[in-house]
């Protein structure tokens, strides 16, 4: 069966306009998620889980995405290096801002001070956790995939040479 | 960068338009425009297509001494 190639109408600069419109666009649903979810947590409701499930399935697929395809072609971050330090703090921000999110709407469901911060102490030490073990693999699988291209690139580059 | 000066040079002296450059290359006239004013880096496929169609070298175009830079 032939292959039916649709004629691209973009030249390289505006394809490379587009790409970096699409990236600056996957961000403003990624970020609107996040703050979806984090207001909905604040505000409340009995049916809290049902209602940010729908936000939650998403986030995770689209985090799912971007991290796999990160990994797979061994890219980490522009500026943060993967680092144990950093996966600390990382995950402390992580931590704090679930810590906090949950520790008021506990204060606000239970009108208990002491309770609340045993909230965010347990919501913010579990978020962290949680975090840095997720980041510690990944942090293992990029070095791994950072290890295998570069050999296959010296690989190439020495049947190249012959 | 720097506006490519060069470039605009050539096409004038080849008595080109920026459209007249962009369809011989097949790009967009507003492509054209920004590589000579600087906004935007080709590849060098497109450096190579423009060059051939100009009648020059790479080096005549795309290269900069420090003191352009």
């Amino acid at each position: 069966m032939r292959k039916r190639s649709v004629k691209n109408n973009l030249d390289e600069m505006q394809e490379q306009t587009l790409l970096k419109i699409e990236s600056r666009g996957m961000w403003i649903p990624f970020y609107g998620l996040v703050l979806s979810i984090v207001a909905q947590v604040l505000i409340g409701s009995e049916q809290m889980g049902n209602a940010i499930l729908g936000e939650s399935v998403l986030l995770l697929i689209l985090s799912l995405y971007v991290v796999i395809s990160c990994l797979r072609h061994g890219i980490w971050d522009r500026r943060l290096r993967p680092t144990p330090k950093t996966n600390t703090v990382v995950s402390a921000v992580a931590g704090a801002v679930v810590g906090i999110a949950m520790g008021i709407r506990s204060y606000f469901d239970y009108h208990a001070a002491v309770g609340s911060v045993g909230v965010f102490l347990f919501c913010a030490g579990f978020t962290f956790a949680l975090c840095f073990a997720a980041l510690s693999v990944c942090a293992k699988l990029y070095e791994k995939k950072q290890a295998q291209l570069e050999t296959e690139d010296s690989d190439t580059a020495e049947n190249g040479a012959k | 960068m720097g506006k490519n000066l060069k470039l605009k040079s050539a096409r004038a002296g080849a008595d080109m338009t920026q459209k007249d450059l962009a369809d011989a290359v097949g790009v967009s006239r507003q492509t054209v425009n920004a590589i000579e004013k600087g906004e935007y880096n080709p590849t060098i496929n497109l450096c190579k297509a423009i060059c051939r169609v100009l009648g020059k070298t790479l080096n005549d175009l795309f290269w900069e001494d420090e003191n352009d830079a």
